[in-house]
């Protein structure tokens, strides 16, 4: 448990931040129909698994421009 | 002046409304905190692997540093600035291809305006994420280890941020005579190979911009000589950003 404790300093922000950018990917995900590249099903799948990088790729490449 | 101000503000609220600040400012801090939690977690690795492997031989676990954590941080920031060139490059090409930029000239906005609000706006988002990514790496390591050891830690930052500005140069250069996103990011990724190419011949290797990217070595106090590599990156960017006039002054839209 101390252990543990020793990395919350890290855990936490980093937990949020994932969890932050997976929230705000599946919000745009649901709220569009249209994306550059991939379909719906696929980009869920990808912001659900791959964290961190799973949003950041979705927001780069998948998201429509406007 | 006021147009340039007015499409700066303009360049900004589309960071925002696209999302892009939010999310690159969200992969600075990731980075920010992996590089010391990077730097603390190594001694546990290690004896993990230690004892998975039995050929493995540990040489005496050195004590984990402050020079590690910023190790990490100058490894780390370049998975960044991947990143932000991705995400970035599209700044002019979005604007070609939507046909908004076209609706801005007519109204009588100067071309070089365009490539100067552009290239500052880029400039700002970089230098802010930069800010984020470096400033938590700094808090974090001031809290757990001894700072003393660390040699020139400013100068090694300092000539990364510039490295970065290489980049922003780059992408609107290219930006102003390429049309689509991914030709910006391949043009800009092959400078970078060749400029990694040319850094293989021992003599060239001092001059090249690339050599910036290796600052860190600065934190070692090692022999690390960057002035002839800072004055060709510095210059490069002045001529690719005034080379970026003409061109796109000829583009058409």
């Amino acid at each position: 448990m101390d252990e543990i404790r020793e990395y919350l300093p890290f855990i936490i922000p980093l937990a949020i931040i994932q969890f932050g950018l997976m929230i705000a990917s599946l919000v745009h995900i649901f709220k569009h129909d249209k994306y550059k590249v991939g379909n719906r099903a696929l980009w869920v799948v990808i912001c659900l698994l791959v964290s961190i990088i799973g949003p950041v790729a979705y927001f780069a490449v998948g998201k429509e421009d406007s | 002046m006021r147009q340039l101000n007015a499409f700066i503000k303009k360049e900004f609220t589309e960071q925002l409304r696209s999302r892009r600040l939010y999310i690159l400012g969200a992969v600075f801090l990731f980075f920010g905190i992996m590089s010391p939690a990077a730097a603390k977690l190594m001694p546990k690795i290690i004896e993990l692997v230690a004892e998975q492997d039995q050929s493995f031989k540990i040489e005496a676990v050195k004590e984990v540093s402050a020079l590690d954590s910023f190790d990490q941080f100058f490894k780390n920031v370049s998975t960044s600035l991947i990143v932000f060139v991705i995400m970035q490059a599209g700044i002019f090409t979005r604007e070609y291809s939507s046909g908004t930029l076209l609706l801005s000239l007519t109204r009588g906005m100067e071309r070089r305006k365009v490539i100067a609000a552009k290239a500052f706006t880029l400039t700002a988002v970089w230098t802010a994420c930069y800010l984020v990514c470096f400033g938590t790496t700094y808090a974090y390591t001031a809290y757990f280890w001894d700072m003393s050891v660390v040699n020139d830690l400013w100068t090694a930052v300092l000539l990364w941020w510039i490295y970065g500005l290489w980049y922003i140069a780059m992408i609107v250069f290219f930006s102003t005579f390429l049309n689509s996103a991914t030709a910006v990011i391949v043009c800009t990724g092959a400078i970078f190979l060749a400029g990694d190419l040319l850094a293989m011949i021992p003599k060239a290797e001092r001059f090249i911009p690339t050599y910036l990217s290796g600052s860190s070595g600065l934190l070692r106090a090692r022999d690390f000589d960057y002035t002839p590599a800072l004055v060709i990156t510095l210059v490069s960017i002045v001529l690719l950003l005034s080379a970026s006039v003409p061109m796109f002054n000829k583009k058409q839209l």
